[in-house]
């Protein structure tokens, strides 16, 4: 079987990003492989940033699955340029309540030597947090402000 | 479509410097921020050159004072650049605000027909209103299964 080229490798580990094929993202990762997804732990827990194979694969079974249940990601582009991949598209699940939530998301990785070394996942994270709590977050108030010696000025 | 002019944009975008962005905007360009507009005000979507440059020349600084990017990774496919990011800004209140935000764009002979951005949009709300969004009274959803059948 030929091998695959490093664009080809790029494309693969998308798609598996985008069926959300864990078999196949796990099989791309470096054993020192780095997930990073950001957001609200608090609403999102699978946000927070992973290292190795096996823990990235536990949370992508565990967190991500039991939070959001059956998913996709909707790809609107991806961008190729070496060993790495950008795809920006929506994510689309159902949860185990049955309601369906969507939002956008931005997904970076580097490949080297056929191997994923580092993944970052930007979510519109207010958005998602508010889908996945079933609720609009109250922006309004003033309750847990930051103490002012807390902020560095630029 | 050469990557000089997607990287062109990129540094313009990243120190932003207003002038070299409008420079090479589409005058159908269609330009999208991810994000709560009632505490982000330049989220949205926006159409056309003048509404994005009135956005990028009035409303963005509303909210965000002195400001740039640190990028992080740069891709260029052909006509599409895409961008992982940190903007750092000064706050109405003069404190720092810095969060990631991911930026996609297409250019066409020259200039950017569109633009997509995603932002941590919490992380970036916490910040711009300068204090935290409490979510913990937020019903989890496995324990709102389990009460549900309950009853």
């Amino acid at each position: 079987m030929p091998q695959q080229t490093e664009r080809e490798l790029v494309e693969t580990f998308y798609r598996a990003v985008c069926a959300q094929d864990y078999d196949v993202i796990e099989s791309f990762l470096a054993d020192d492989a780095v997930w990073s997804i950001g957001g609200p732990v608090d609403a999102l827990p699978y946000c927070g940033t992973y290292r190795g194979r096996a823990r990235i694969r536990q949370v992508l079974d565990h967190k991500i699955a039991e939070t959001l249940g059956r998913r996709k990601i909707i790809a609107d582009s991806f961008v190729a340029d070496r060993g790495r991949g950008a795809l920006l598209g929506r994510l689309v699940a159902h949860l185990t309540d049955g309601q369906t939530i969507a939002y956008r998301v931005a997904l970076f990785f580097a490949m080297c030597d056929g191997k994923v070394h580092e993944v970052h996942v930007l979510l519109d994270s207010f958005d998602a947090a508010e889908q996945v709590i079933g609720r609009r977050l109250d922006v309004s108030h003033d309750d847990g402000e930051w103490p002012h010696d807390s902020i560095v000025p630029v | 479509m050469s990557r000089s002019d997607i990287q062109a944009f990129y540094a313009a975008m990243c120190r932003h410097d207003f002038e070299a962005i409008a420079e090479l905007l589409d005058e159908d360009v269609d330009w999208t921020i991810s994000g709560p507009v009632d505490v982000l005000p330049y989220c949205g979507n926006f159409r056309g050159k003048q509404a994005v440059t009135r956005l990028l020349e009035f409303k963005v600084p509303q909210t965000l004072g002195e400001r740039y990017i640190i990028p992080d990774m740069f891709l260029i496919e052909g006509s599409r650049g895409a961008a992982l990011g940190r903007l750092v800004a000064r706050g109405r209140n003069g404190h720092s605000i810095s969060y990631r935000l991911a930026q996609f764009f297409t250019m066409r002979d020259g200039k950017v027909v569109h633009y997509c951005s995603v932002l941590d949009s919490f992380d970036a709300a916490e910040q711009v209103m300068g204090h935290r969004i409490e979510v913990a009274d937020a019903p989890k959803l496995l324990d709102l299964d389990e009460e549900l059948f309950a009853v």
